[in-house]
């Protein structure tokens, strides 16, 4: 996991180096693990720069024209969170005092807060955007000390997400942008299909197995899930 | 023949089973006439939870007219606040001309018992689920809506029909009208939904409306599969 602490150009004097601040207990957490079987639940948030709040509570501009996307799958009960995080026009290098400049921060729209998780910063996946994937095992630390002592991420689970997904916002941050980047809160999304229809009567149920049924052209065709039901073809009674 | 749907032990089967709105037959039909052109009852069913009374299919297939246009009430299952800013209004009503559907729609949640996406109880009624992107943002605005129950087609039977270039007009709390094109028509085994493919955070102003197709399975009264018709603000 790649661990983000530029200095400032012409800083007097050193940053802190992050891990040895907040109790020593960086590396013992923040596992990376293989995915989950299951997940508990799902997140997105949609970042951009016009949502930075800065630690003062004041409103800053993040980089113009930047966007990210951020998608979490949660298993709360193994305490495990798989993040797929896509940015486009944000511009390194990163820069934050925490193990890394992606994260999980704790607070609604218009605040600011601490983080509460990290993760590896996006990096360039060769079609102009950065992007960072993977999954951790908390307890998760980020490096960063609380008031009152410890790390911000010492308390922290994943059922907090859950509980509230509204009170956590995704961001990176840059040297250029050291309040943020980009950022979005987080919104869920439902596991699984859509439960919607039980009559029989669908044409579709009689009829055509492609999966992109009708493209605009030069729309993207996107391809079917991966071990769709071509084959699946059930014998009905 | 259609009969007519008994709604009261109907839909309390239904809410309580989940899947793919595993509807049961009716029981003990009456043998009264589907009225062909009564609009259905108000989106009393959905809001408050309560087996509709009247709701219906009529014998043309053509959807129910938004009368006046309600605000949406939320459903049982209360959804989590939406995240975008609350400046912008909330989608309230749907309307694609060239397939005849004209719906209010249902703010919908999450089901805890699977976390699947909650659709409403009304088979004649849209959904928009409520934790997402609304027109304007940075996230798709979802909808939901069944493509069918045993006593005929629902409100989004004839999705599938949606070429690309097809117009979907989406009415805003506001009054205004956000008009969006169809771009593409996907089909997704429901087992196999890539949900941030449907769900997540996209680039662009995004509609998708999502219904049942493919197999379907009798035992389970549900379809394997999910259509995804994806449309892009104009």
């Amino acid at each position: 996991m790649s661990v983000s602490l530029a200095k400032k150009a012409g800083a007097a004097g050193a940053v802190t180096i992050a891990v040895l601040v907040g109790g020593g207990s960086a590396t013992a957490a923040d596992e990376e693990v293989p995915e989950p079987a299951s997940f508990t639940s799902a997140f997105t948030a949609a970042a951009t720069p016009d949502e930075i709040i800065n630690p003062d509570g004041m409103a800053v501009a993040g980089e113009e024209g930047a966007t990210g996307t951020f998608n979490f799958r949660i298993n709360s009960d193994e305490e495990i969170i798989c993040y797929d995080i896509m940015l486009n026009g944000v511009t390194p290098p990163y820069m934050s005092m925490a193990r890394s400049a992606t994260h999980i921060h704790e607070a609604l729209a218009g605040q600011s807060g601490p983080p509460r998780v990290t993760f590896p910063d996006p990096e360039d996946a060769g079609d102009g955007t950065l992007r960072s994937s993977g999954c951790l095992q908390g307890p998760f630390t980020t490096g960063i000390e609380a008031e009152g002592g410890g790390d911000t991420g010492d308390g922290f689970t994943l059922k907090e997400i859950e509980a509230n997904p509204a009170e956590y916002y995704g961001d990176t941050h840059t040297m250029d942008f050291v309040a943020g980047a980009v950022r979005g809160q987080l919104s869920q999304v439902p596991l699984g299909g859509v439960p919607t229809g039980g009559g029989g009567t669908a044409p579709n149920e009689r009829g055509s197995t492609n999966m992109a049924l009708y493209v605009s052209a030069g729309a993207i065709v996107i391809a079917a899930a991966a071990g769709a039901t071509l084959a699946r073809r059930r014998v009905t009674n | 023949m259609r009969s007519r749907r008994h709604a009261g032990v109907v839909f309390g089967l239904i809410l309580a089973v989940g899947g793919c709105a595993e509807a049961q037959p009716p029981t003990g039909a009456s043998s009264a006439p589907i009225p062909t052109s009564e609009p259905p009852a108000p989106t009393t069913a959905a809001t408050t939870g309560e087996p509709a009374t009247t709701s219906t299919i009529s014998e043309a297939s053509t959807p129910p007219i938004a009368t006046a246009v309600p605000a949406p009430t939320t459903s049982t299952a209360a959804p989590t606040p939406p995240t975008t800013p609350a400046v912008r209004p909330a989608p309230i009503a749907v309307r694609i001309p060239s397939i005849g559907v004209e719906s209010v729609l249902l703010e919908m949640g999450i089901r805890t018992e699977d976390g699947a996406a909650e659709v409403p109880e009304d088979y004649d009624v849209a959904g928009w689920y409520a934790n997402g992107s609304r027109p304007g943002g940075r996230g798709p605005t979802v909808l939901v809506g069944h493509v069918d129950s045993t006593s005929g087609p629902a409100v989004f039977y004839r999705l599938h029909e949606l070429a690309p270039g097809t117009h979907i007009e989406v009415q805003l709390a506001d009054g205004t009208v956000a008009v969006y094109e169809v771009e593409i028509t996907e089909q997704f085994p429901k087992s196999q939904l890539p949900i941030f493919e449907v769900f997540g955070a996209t680039e662009r102003d995004v509609l998708r409306l999502v219904t049942c197709t493919g197999q379907f399975d009798y035992e389970a009264r549900s379809y394997f599969d999910n259509l995804v018709v994806t449309a892009v603000r104009m």
